[in-house]
């Protein structure tokens, strides 16, 4: 890329005339942790991008908020914000943790919940446990606003839905009702910086008799994006977990897996891996002992 | 309690602060990259992005076209494409992904980097060669004219053509191993492979070149660490006499035995482009750029064949150790001296049979880092180690304490140690510290789960200085100035490790003044003599050599001026000998109350016209196996061994891969501890590195296209991976080093992969083969990529 002008627009307004000047040589930047690195590395996406606009002036992209049941997380709302966030810790415990254990402590300063969701990479840690909620995303342009939920705004492996006039402006959450538990397990090949070779994110909730009420797993580094373990939530809807039952969801997840992306090189280590961290994170959240 | 700090030392063994450290931590000092000097211009490399190519032809009129490029110099246009230590400055034919084909120079870094791009190259490819088994193949494509071949019995012929770099070939014979295995009750046999490593020095290579306004003498500023071997590079560039260019060492943000061969080349680049543009050249290394063309850690692959006697004792050896030595080499042909010394571990064999050669292949190459080959040999020999002492039902601590080395025994080289040894001690001391018997015992009994436990012991030795590799001569100057302040200077150079602290602790104790009133000054070639390299853990335990003789006789002469300055009668004569110098103050020592001060003596010498400086230089005793390192390898190969025991504690997942390096407790035995401080320090890091090298770090390569080329895919430890660490010092007597010291910049690391590995096999119930022992390979056996030989 040729970065020929760098815009700081201190409104959303002025952001989306930007956007709506330049949009298909603009890329808006906030942390820069990613779209530095990858503008050095020349990947393609920026090599049309004449234009950098600078997101992390305007006030709507930190509002970090719940009103009415919703959870408001703007695009500008860094990792760190999250990570220490006394309302995220309470109401969603895995964003928490995820936001956690993206890059480093001065990556996590920096970079954003929204550049996590506009990266797209298919390993992003932050982006799964909004996921699980079917969270939805906010973008803005000169013409309008339009929400989409999560399954929409990731086309492909960093591909998003994104329009070049548009700004994504942040994350709406519907919490769930009730008494639910969450978890987030990471492999990686170190305790920070680290991508994630595989993550998973996990809330359910049970009924009084003890069976599953709720349950929603999303896993990240396993599909082409991030998607549900649908077949995995419904086998587990109504019954009452123990071991074995877990242990057999952790078996579907993995064939749910090699039935979307077929047997690849990576799959005799991910098989095993997937099937164990689905079953780990079940019994930490429905309360089931693994003694394995 | 380890015996350390019984010995009576003045500035020795004592936690004497850095005399860097505060302008490190504070930001003061400036690395090579951070010099600007007026009228500056920028240089870089075109590299081959193919691993082995003729270049038919290259075109640089588009880059030359751009405004600001101010010059582009291809392999035709070089005064000289080979250096003196068989890399290329540039070359037509590239022998690896990396290599430079034209160097460029322009006003800024990015138009460097547009020049770059815009040469011309076009190649013709050729058949590459990567692995060990590619390069030994028997139809492998041969890449370097003084390659060689196997003879029937495997062992390299110069009459044969090959891959094998003969010059590196060393044999280890000592008894007659057909007898020693006919005496063994059980043989066992192994191969062993350890991966590419790359240093990951937390600063890439940087230097500056220009003409110096003082003198008009080209002059480098560079993060090297042999300033001398730099300003061979240097000199041989822009062809002229050594003494006519200069080196000036920048302060070294880490090098680990690494920056020698690529900061010379890129010296060399530099200058030639100083001298075709006359301008002050910047030249500095991306990350990628240090990927690409830095030294590596040999791959090893080390086939081991043990005779074991029921009872455990080792009764002989066979070895065949085959490193990758890359596309060029002017190291394989050192490190193998100490491989094939080290090639039966630090252990009692009677009969020994080793043979250590490196081979050619279209890769970088393999150079020095921290170890030498250590770490890599010692893996093999330690998991081979833990299965003898299965095989004969002993746990791993009684079957070393059965065939460890001490005083009185003779290593694979036939060397006796007649000094004092500490193996055993250190053996006993760190067991009991760790618990390790029950501990083995509980984890060889653990319940299934897929959370297993392991603990994994190492032994090992290590020869102090450079032995018979070469000569561990040194040189070192020491000033009084008139107001008593000091100047110490030698050709040994701190990189980061805490040299110049421990040079002055070392001064210090022969002066009588403390260390902190020692200025050292870096190393300026043209103002020293080349002390030798600062390489091989030697700094300490024999390049101080000469700065203790220093000390010592500088000390002297300051003694005998304050005993003439004390005596009070004209007739009075006292004796240098009763004149002690303590913390500055000279003292009668029948009477303290005369006394006279450092400055005062300082003072009197300078205005009587007294001598002011000593130079000593120290020249080792020869060691007899330098004459036989091509035939049998038998002799005294180094002044004395520093020895380690080294215990890691490991929690397995067995289901992710994960490995929790929980716990790492290290002995060494460091013969004088110079400063406790900076020792722990050494030992921190080189179990950190130690720990990337057994679980997480591996340059690989596609076709000889390096995967992993920054950071962020090359997985070093971060802090938080960091284990607990425990380090004890040992101290002993062995005369052969400066006051008795030994080395332990190598030894901190070079047992620790074995350990984690040994641990890592525990809890896996198998023997660990290859390492890194990582997520995939502790799940699967083996890694997913790329083909692995067994």
């Amino acid at each position: 890329m040729r970065c020929r002008q760098f815009h700081l627009p201190i409104t959303l307004e002025q952001c989306c005339d930007v956007m709506s000047q330049f949009g298909e040589v603009a890329a808006p930047i906030a942390g820069g942790t990613d779209v530095m690195v990858d503008i050095r590395a020349g990947k393609p996406r920026y090599a049309a991008i004449e234009h950098l606009v600078d997101v992390t002036r305007i006030p709507e992209l930190h509002v970090l908020e719940e009103k009415n049941g919703q959870l408001f997380i703007g695009a500008g709302v860094t990792h760190a914000d999250i990570e220490f966030s006394p309302l995220v810790q309470k109401l969603l415990p895995f964003l928490s943790q995820a936001c956690g254990t993206v890059g480093g402590p001065q990556i996590r300063s920096r970079a954003t919940i929204g550049g996590n969701l506009m990266t797209a990479s298919p390993a992003a840690d932050g982006v799964i446990p909004l996921f699980t909620l079917d969270a939805t995303a906010v973008f803005k342009s000169a013409s309008g606003e339009r929400t989409e939920p999560l399954s929409n705004v990731l086309v492909k492996p960093y591909q998003t839905c994104r329009k070049p006039d548009e700004i994504f402006t942040g994350f709406k959450v519907v919490l769930p009702k009730g008494d639910y538990s969450t978890a987030f397990l990471k492999i990686g090949r170190r305790k920070s910086l680290a991508i994630a070779r595989m993550n998973l994110a996990v809330i359910a909730r049970k009924k009084a008799d003890g069976s599953v009420d709720y349950v929603r797993l999303v896993p990240g580094a396993v599909f082409s994006t991030a998607q549900h373990l649908t077949v995995v939530e419904n086998f587990l809807q109504d019954k009452t977990p123990d071991l074995a039952l877990l242990r057999e969801a952790g078996t579907m997840a993995a064939e749910a897996m090699i039935g979307a992306t077929g047997r690849r090189w990576s799959t005799p280590y991910k098989e095993p891996a997937l099937s164990a961290l689905v079953r780990r994170a079940l019994c930490q959240v429905l309360e089931v002992h693994d003694d394995c | 309690m380890p015996p350390f700090g019984k010995k009576k030392f003045t500035w020795l063994n004592k936690r004497v602060q850095r005399l860097d450290g505060v302008d490190k931590v504070t930001g003061a000092v400036k690395y090579a990259g951070d010099i600007h000097l007026p009228g500056m211009a920028y240089a870089g490399v075109v590299r081959s992005p193919h691993a082995h190519a003729k270049v038919m032809r290259i075109d640089a009129s588009k880059a030359l076209a751009i405004p600001g490029v101010l010059a582009v110099i291809t392999a035709q246009d070089a005064p000289r494409q080979q250096c003196w230590a068989d890399y290329y400055y540039l070359t037509n034919h590239v022998l690896y992904v990396g290599d430079v084909v034209a160097i460029v120079a322009a006003e800024t870094p990015e138009l460097v980097r547009k020049a770059a791009k815009a040469v011309f190259v076009e190649y013709e490819e050729l058949p590459g060669i990567f692995t060990i088994e590619d390069a030994l193949a028997p139809n492998a494509p041969h890449i370097r004219e003084k390659g060689v071949g196997l003879n029937a019995m495997g062992i390299p012929d110069p009459e044969l053509p090959g891959n094998v770099f003969y010059q590196s070939y060393f044999p280890i014979r000592k008894g007659n191993v057909a007898e020693g295995f006919a005496k063994s009750d059980i043989i066992l046999e192994k191969t062993f492979r350890t991966p590419m490593i790359e240093h990951a020095y937390i600063e890439p290579e940087a230097c500056v070149v220009h003409r110096n306004p003082i003198d008009n003498v080209y002059t480098a500023y560079a993060s090297c660490q042999n300033p001398y071997f730099t300003r061979r590079y240097l000199a041989e560039a822009l062809e002229l006499p050594v003494a006519r260019v200069k080196v000036i060492q920048s302060a070294v943000g880490g090098s680990f035995g690494g920056k020698e061969e690529l900061i010379g080349l890129m010296v060399g680049r530099a200058a030639m482009l100083c001298k075709k543009i006359g301008r002050p050249i910047k030249l500095v290394a991306s990350r990628e750029d240090s990927f690409l063309e830095s030294a590596k850690r040999h791959p090893f692959r080390c086939s081991y064949k043990v005779g074991l006697t029921k009872a455990g004792k080792i009764m002989a050896w066979e070895g065949t150790l085959v490193d990758n030595s890359g596309a060029y080499n002017n190291q394989t042909q050192y490190l193998n001296v100490r491989a094939a010394i080290h090639s039966a571990g630090a252990y009692n064999i009677p009969h020994v049979k080793t043979d250590t050669y490196g081979v050619f292949t279209n890769s970088v190459h393999g150079g020095a880092m921290r170890g030498y080959s250590s770490p890599q040999l010692i893996f093999g020999q330690e998991m081979l180690m833990n299965e003898a002492a299965r095989a004969v039902g002993l746990d791993p601590v009684e079957f070393r304490r059965i065939n460890l080395l001490k005083q009185g025994d003779a290593t694979a080289t036939g060397q006796i140690l007649d000094c004092e040894t500490v193996t055993h001690e250190m053996l006993d001391f760190v067991t009991e510290r760790t618990g390790f018997k029950d501990k083995f015992q509980t984890y060889e009994h653990q319940p299934p789960s897929t959370r297993r436990k392991g603990i994994g012991v190492v032994t090992c030795f290590r020869g102090c200085g450079l032995g018979a590799e070469g000569v561990d001569a040194s040189g070192a100057t020491l000033m009084v100035t008139e107001d008593g302040s000091v100047i110490a200077n030698c050709g040994l150079v701190d990189n980061g490790q805490g040299l110049k602290t421990a040079f002055a602790q070392i001064a210090a104790e022969g002066l009588g003044i403390s260390p902190d009133q020692i200025s050292f000054i870096g190393v300026d070639t043209s103002a020293m003599p080349d002390g030798g390299m600062t390489v091989a853990s030697r700094g300490t335990t024999q390049g101080a050599q000469a700065m203790r003789k220093a000390g010592l006789k500088l000390g002297a002469m300051l003694r005998e001026t304050a005993a003439s300055m004390m005596e009070f009668a004209p007739r009075e004569h006292i004796s240098a000998e009763n004149v002690v110098c303590e913390n500055g103050m000279f003292y009668l020592k029948t009477n303290r109350d005369r006394r006279v001060s450092l400055k005062e003596v300082c003072g009197a010498r300078h205005w009587s016209g007294q001598q002011m400086a000593v130079m000593e230089w120290y020249v080792p005793p020869a060691l007899s196996q330098s004459k036989t390192v091509h035939t049998t390898g038998q002799g005294d190969a180094f002044p004395c061994y520093a020895y380690t025991c080294c215990v890691a504690e490991v929690e397995v997942d067995t289901e992710t891969g994960w490995v929790e390096v929980e716990k790492v407790t290290a002995a060494h035995d460091l013969g004088t501890v110079i400063n406790p401080g900076t020792a722990l320090g050494q030992i921190y890091g080189g179990i950190v590195m130690g720990q990337g090298f057994a679980v997480s770090e591996e340059v690989t390569a596609e076709n000889g296209h390096i995967n992993e080329v920054n950071l962020d895919e090359y997985i070093i430890p971060t802090s938080l991976d960091m284990p607990k660490m425990e380090a004890h010092l040992f101290e002993c007597e062995d005369p052969n080093g400066t006051y008795g010291a030994k080395s332990l910049g190598e030894p901190s690391t070079e047992a620790v992969g074995a350990a984690i590995a040994g641990a890592v096999g525990q809890a896996l119930g198998i023997t660990v083969t290859r390492l890194p022992i990582n997520l995939e390979r502790v799940v699967l056996g083996h890694a997913l990529r790329g083909k692995e030989e067994v």
